[in-house]
């Protein structure tokens, strides 16, 4: 009797460690994975990219259809959040110009961002 | 000893059966659901459009630690020979110019040749540092001069190495203090005109001073000229100009006997 629970208690050890080992040691990796799985810090990399790349050519579709990728109701506000943060977390002037454009572009802006949009000159 | 030797074999069994069904139960039946993912795991087409977007960002940027650190997180297809193969791919598939420039001139200075790299870069001219120390900032309503003048073909690669030309598109054709004039006094005249001395619209100047910057666009007085803009100085202020790299300075009210100076700058696009 006493030798059943014991085969008992290292069968649920071998279990319990099979678990531990599959869910947190060496978890499933996914491939083929979409933009939308990328963790948040490639999240925002690749909207900076998508800003940058929508600097260089202008093209508002193809930002558009890059940003529909990351699988979020609306990317215009996404991408003025991304623009708001980079103001405070020490983005280049560069980086919030393009972020701050394409915000724009999709119809998003703040009063934070306004100083990036002014097209107008005005006297020192 | 019969009876020792059967109760291992029955603890092995037992530790072998319940690992077994603990990794088969957490790996296939109900994996962990919550995950995130580095670029080197998105799909393989996904995987060439961020490299493709890394390539972009750089030409924009020129910024090639940071793109060097992107290329990292992707692995095997962040390599240098996997822009230079990417560009070879859109280049014989008729992809768009763009894209092809931007991902040669990445896979070119990581030091990657390709035929699409070769066609891509332009030939004979002066060498430069490969990182600009001033980022234009385009409108994107204007995008760069790309003069697809590159045709495929099936020659070999030549040998010699093209010089990448990172200069500014633009030069400065003309630089002048206008002294008494009233109408230009205290005035910045900002022109910019194409290879053949038309006016661009919608090109950014950027002037700045002290800590301070300013940015506006030509062709907000198309009765002057449409590649024409202006700013207003203040006496005694040094100013710098820039259009897209290419940049003026040391522009100031001083210098004319008869008050304050005004300014015309003229800068030229690159054939």
């Amino acid at each position: 009797m006493r030798q059943i629970w014991v085969i008992a208690l290292v069968f649920l050890l071998g279990l319990s460690l099979g678990l531990v080992y599959a869910w947190r040691i060496k978890p499933v990796e996914y491939t083929d994975n979409e933009f939308a799985d990328l963790k948040p810090t490639y999240q925002a990399e690749y909207v900076l990219m998508v800003s940058d790349a929508y600097a260089l050519s202008g093209n508002l579709d193809a930002a558009r259809e890059r940003l529909s990728r990351l699988a979020v109701p609306d990317v215009a506000t996404l991408v003025l959040s991304y623009a708001e943060s980079a103001l405070t977390q020490g983005a280049t002037e560069i980086e919030i110009d393009h972020l701050a454009h394409l915000a724009a572009a999709l119809g998003a802006s703040s009063p934070a961002l306004s100083p990036y949009l002014t097209p107008t000159p005005t006297v020192p | 000893m019969l009876d020792r030797k059967l109760l291992w074999l029955r603890l092995t069994l037992a530790l072998a059966l319940g690992l077994s069904l603990g990794l088969t139960y957490a790996w296939l039946i109900d994996p962990d659901e919550y995950y995130e993912t580095d670029p080197a795991n998105l799909r393989a087409d996904l995987r060439e459009d961020y490299l493709t977007l890394i390539a972009l960002s750089y030409r924009i940027n020129g910024d090639l630690a940071r793109a060097q650190a992107r290329l990292t997180t992707l692995g095997k297809a962040g390599k240098p020979a996997s822009a230079a193969a990417l560009a070879d791919r859109l280049y014989h598939s008729g992809g768009d110019a763009e894209t092809i420039r931007a991902l040669a001139l990445l896979a070119h200075t990581l030091g990657a040749q390709s035929e699409a790299v070769v066609a891509h870069l332009p030939t004979a001219t002066p060498t430069m540092a490969p990182t600009p120390t001033t980022t234009p900032t385009p409108l994107p309503t204007t995008p760069p001069t790309a003069t697809p003048t590159d045709t495929p073909t099936a020659t070999p690669i030549p040998e010699v190495t093209p010089t990448l030309d990172v200069r500014p598109p633009y030069d400065v054709v003309e630089q002048r203090q206008v002294c008494d004039n009233l109408e230009v006094a205290g005035i910045i005249q900002i022109y910019v005109q194409d290879a053949n001395g038309q006016g661009l619209p919608n090109v950014e100047v950027q002037v700045s001073w002290e800590s301070k910057r300013n940015r506006f666009f030509t062709g907000l007085k198309p009765e002057i000229n449409p590649g024409y803009a202006d700013f207003h100085m203040s006496p005694g202020q040094m100013y710098d100009v820039t259009v897209w790299g290419t940049q003026v300075g040391d522009i100031s009210t001083v210098g004319c006997s008869s008050g304050p100076s005004g300014w015309r700058l003229v800068f030229q696009h690159r054939e």
